[in-house]
């Protein structure tokens, strides 16, 4: 096998306020023709920016600083740019992109698109070129691929629209397709059919490929070698079943730990037969806006969703977006009003408890830890707002009990008079439960807590959790698409689609022994690395 | 650099060098000192304010005293011009530096006053209609449309022929024909903010939707808020010298720059400085108070990259 790819000792520095600050350094690889490399590591660790490097799309202020590239036998560095984007990028090396949803212009037809990127590579004729892009359609196996050339970008769903980006990467048969996170922004069921048709076009195509992901898992499964990063430096490479089996660097050693850990079994809460929340038969539905002569339509987010939850009791409701999960638990909390059924909270209608009662029962955790704290305020001010609206207590009491909730979640004192922007993601989604455990409610309900975290964060939030459910005696609702998370977590599964419940039962049962034809495919996506892998290689 | 080591000396917490530390207070603080912009209008903005404030007190001169036999001079700076009148004086004789000075008043009063009524008018409305929508929505955007369609140099002129010029009317009047932006912009941005997560865990905590609205929204509609604010400072500023140039605003003979102007057209060819130096007084202060609510914006962002050394 001939080389296809070497960067030697590449550094990238950004200018901010006359410093140079360095995000990547000693990054070296080697990438032999048709192999594949994965680029682990979290976000900020530098594996995309190394990439960008590649194909000169750094942000302004980033520049590379030192190192070489040599690609095909030919040093990029002493390529100008126009040669470099008519020659090589786009054509023999291609990118897609982690959003699949702002990847596509908007304003353009899909054929357009694909034309363009091939008719400026290639002399050719339009019918030509509107040959190629059909073939590539079918390649990349877009359904009814032949109607779709005339179609805009929000006609086709997440998962059509990144088979679309594949096939604009690869129009012109690159000799390299670099792919950054390509399915973490879709589904689960659909991200196994992307990673399944990246890794068949890689071999029907010939191609190398380097894939970058937070996802061990997934990298295991699609790649030869693979490289650790953290921190803009390569902590680790080599073959990747043997960095799986015998990691050096304690980072790596971390990162599976992480991934590990979810196998294990962990503390059970003492569960009482006495139910705390009774659904029954709720629905919620959402008016369409009215065409003219046409009835308006109605799409139903929730449909007749039954289900008991027992006092102590950890309980995940999964599904893919759009399945109706955030929609019941934001019913459940009182949050949005349901068209129909009842919910019950300790024997009362949840319309008929005082809201500063419900907040005391009842909380909510979020996702997206950049949205969850009002950036206005202080830390010490988000968490003691609870107890300002429905206690009457001293300030000092207050501050008191602010601090002993905050070292409760894991944060010092000192964060008391700091502003969420001072705050990285995991401590904000920390701040978040302290915020939801503070008038020590017996629910939390927990959606997707952990998915925009970093793995070695989402453990330590989840072992937070943990800890916390089991110490306060509280019930969760969980609601994940994180099959692996809510194994570990949850003692029933509740599995949505479509707004109704297509399943429910004990959690090994349902992810062991699935009965839905739905439940299946979602349950055979994981791409969960297991211990027993490793160990037979 | 003055400017800096004096707020230094003022705040000394401010420039700790553990900036994790900080208090809100201190962050704002550090950040102003950095901004250039900021630091140069409000600077400006304060030498105004201390004019108009102080300048007619410690000047012993008077905006109204006429005397018919020095019509007309010249500025100090233009042949025949003396230091007795700096600025020279106009057609009837009065000193012109000190009917500027006054006038610089009247201009503050009305910009600040008139921004402020269109903002209160403005961001409560848009508030509403963006946290409530539905049918509030609809009768607040019905409202904005009106106030779009109606011409309102027109509306002002009509309103004020009617209830009779003086200050106050003119304030209200244009603060009621300049709420469109503020509505516009605190409509948005609460639409925006109300699907936040931190809006759905107020309420989850038990937080009132006023409680809500005071609390998470407008604190966080209030960086986009204060540019449109230092916007209408100066639109307001320049409406009230439309209106007196038309004779509907101040009356003579208070002293206003619009009515300056508007005064001074008739010797535009001869005596341009009678223009000129009005038109260059608004220009300073609309300028410095569109600089300052620039760099407002930044600092009080929190998710401003402004230099925090």
């Amino acid at each position: 096998m001939s080389d296809l790819l070497n960067i030697q000792n590449l550094e990238i520095s950004f200018q901010s306020n006359n410093k140079n600050l360095k995000t990547v350094e000693n990054f070296s690889i080697h990438l032999n023709e048709k192999e594949s490399l994965g680029i682990v590591g979290e976000s900020g660790s530098g594996k995309t920016l190394s990439m960008l490097a590649l194909t000169r799309l750094l942000p302004k202020q980033a520049s590379v600083s030192s190192g070489s590239i040599i690609f095909q036998n030919k040093n990029l560095n002493e390529l100008d740019n126009k040669n470099f984007y008519k020659e090589i990028s786009g054509k023999k090396i291609s990118m897609i992109f982690q959003e699949p949803m702002t990847a596509l212009n908007p304003v353009h037809t899909i054929g357009k698109q694909l034309l363009e990127t091939y008719l400026y590579h290639n002399n050719v004729s339009v019918e030509k070129g509107i040959e190629r892009a059909l073939e590539i359609l079918d390649a990349v196996k877009l359904p009814k691929y032949k109607q779709r050339m005339d179609q805009y970008p929000h006609q086709l769903s997440g998962g059509q629209r990144q088979r679309v980006m594949i096939a604009l990467a690869l129009i012109n048969n690159p000799s390299l397709l670099i792919a950054d996170e390509p399915t973490t922004a879709l589904d689960v069921t659909v991200q196994k059919e992307i990673i399944q048709l990246i890794s068949d076009l890689r071999e029907t195509i010939g191609m190398a490929l380097i894939f970058i992901s937070h996802d061990l898992g997934v990298v295991s499964q699609i790649s030869d070698n693979v490289v650790v990063m953290k921190n803009g430096e390569i902590v680790e490479k080599g073959k990747t079943l043997k960095v799986l089996e015998k990691p050096n660097h304690p980072y790596t050693q971390g990162l599976l730990d992480c991934l590990f850990k979810l196998e294990d079994e962990q503390k059970k809460n003492q569960i009482k037969d006495t139910p705390i929340i009774k659904v029954k038969e709720i629905s919620k539905s959402y008016k369409l806006p009215a065409k003219i002569f046409k009835k308006p339509e109605i799409i139903y987010a929730v449909k007749k969703v039954t289900f008991d939850v027992k006092c102590g009791e950890t309980i995940a409701i999964v599904g893919e977006s759009g399945s109706g999960k955030s929609t019941v638990a934001k019913i459940i909390n009182g949050l949005i009003n349901k068209d129909d059924g009842e919910v019950e909270i300790k024997g009362q209608n949840i319309e008929d408890i005082e809201i500063s009662d419900r907040a005391k029962i009842i909380q909510p955790v979020f996702q997206d830890p950049y949205s969850t704290l009002n950036p206005i305020h202080t830390i010490g001010y988000i968490v003691s707002r609870p107890l300002t609206i429905n206690e009457n207590k001293s300030e000092s009491e207050v501050k008191e009990e602010v601090i002993k909730t905050l070292r409760l979640v894991g944060l010092s004192e000192d964060y008391y008079n700091r502003f969420p922007n001072q705050l990285s993601g995991g401590q904000r989604q920390r701040v978040a439960i302290a915020r939801a455990i503070i008038l020590k409610p017996q629910i939390l309900i927990c959606d997707e807590p952990t998915s925009a975290l970093d793995v070695t964060i989402q453990s330590q939030i989840l072992d937070l959790l943990n800890d916390l459910k089991t110490k306060l005696n509280i019930t969760i609702i969980l609601i994940s698409h994180d099959i692996s998370v809510v194994k570990y977590f949850s003692d029933r599964i509740i599995v949505m689609y479509n707004g109704e419940i297509i399943e429910m039962g004990n959690t090994n049962n349902v992810i062991n022994v699935p009965k839905d034809k739905y439940t299946k495919r979602l349950m055979s996506s994981v791409f969960s690395l297991k211990k027993n892998d490793i160990k037979f290689t | 650099m003055i400017f800096k080591t004096f707020i230094k000396r003022l705040f000394p917490r401010s420039f700790d060098n553990e900036i994790y530390n900080l208090r809100p207070k201190d962050l704002i603080i550090r950040k102003s000192s950095n901004h250039g912009g900021f630091k140069f209008g409000l600077s400006l903005l304060i030498i105004i304010f201390l004019f108009a404030i102080f300048g007619p007190i410690i000047l012993d001169v008077s905006p109204y005293e006429q005397d018919l036999t020095k019509r007309l001079l010249p500025p100090v700076w233009k042949e025949g011009g003396s230091w007795e009148y700096i600025f020279g004086t106009d057609g009837n004789g009065r000193d012109y530096f000190a009917r500027i000075l006054y006038g610089t008043r009247i201009s503050l009063t009305i910009g600040f006053g008139a921004a402020c009524v269109g903002m209160i008018i403005g961001v409560s409305l848009g508030v509403c209609a963006g946290y409530f929508g539905g049918w509030v929505d609809q009768v607040v955007s019905y409202l904005l449309t009106c106030q779009l369609a109606l011409p309102g140099l027109l509306l002002a002129m009509t309103i004020v022929f009617l209830i009779g010029p003086s200050i106050t009317v003119v304030i209200f009047v244009i603060g009621a024909t300049h709420w469109a932006f503020f509505l516009v912009v605190s409509r948005s941005a609460t639409q925006k903010i109300k699907s936040l997560d931190y809006v759905t865990a107020a309420s989850a905590i038990g937080a009132s939707k006023f409680q809500i609205i005071i609390r998470d929204i407008i604190p966080n509609t209030f960086s986009q808020i204060i540019v449109i604010f230092t916007l209408e400072v100066g639109i307001a500023i320049l409406n009230e010298a439309s209106l007196s140039f038309l004779g509907v605003g101040i009356q003579p003979p208070t002293p206003s720059w619009g009515l300056l102007i508007a005064e001074g057209k008739e010797a535009i060819f001869f005596q341009p400085w009678l223009i000129i130096l009005p038109g260059i007084a608004l220009f300073t202060l609309v300028v410095s108070i569109n600089m300052m609510g620039d760099g407002l914006r930044d600092i009080t962002d929190p998710n401003s990259k402004v230099s925090e050394e």
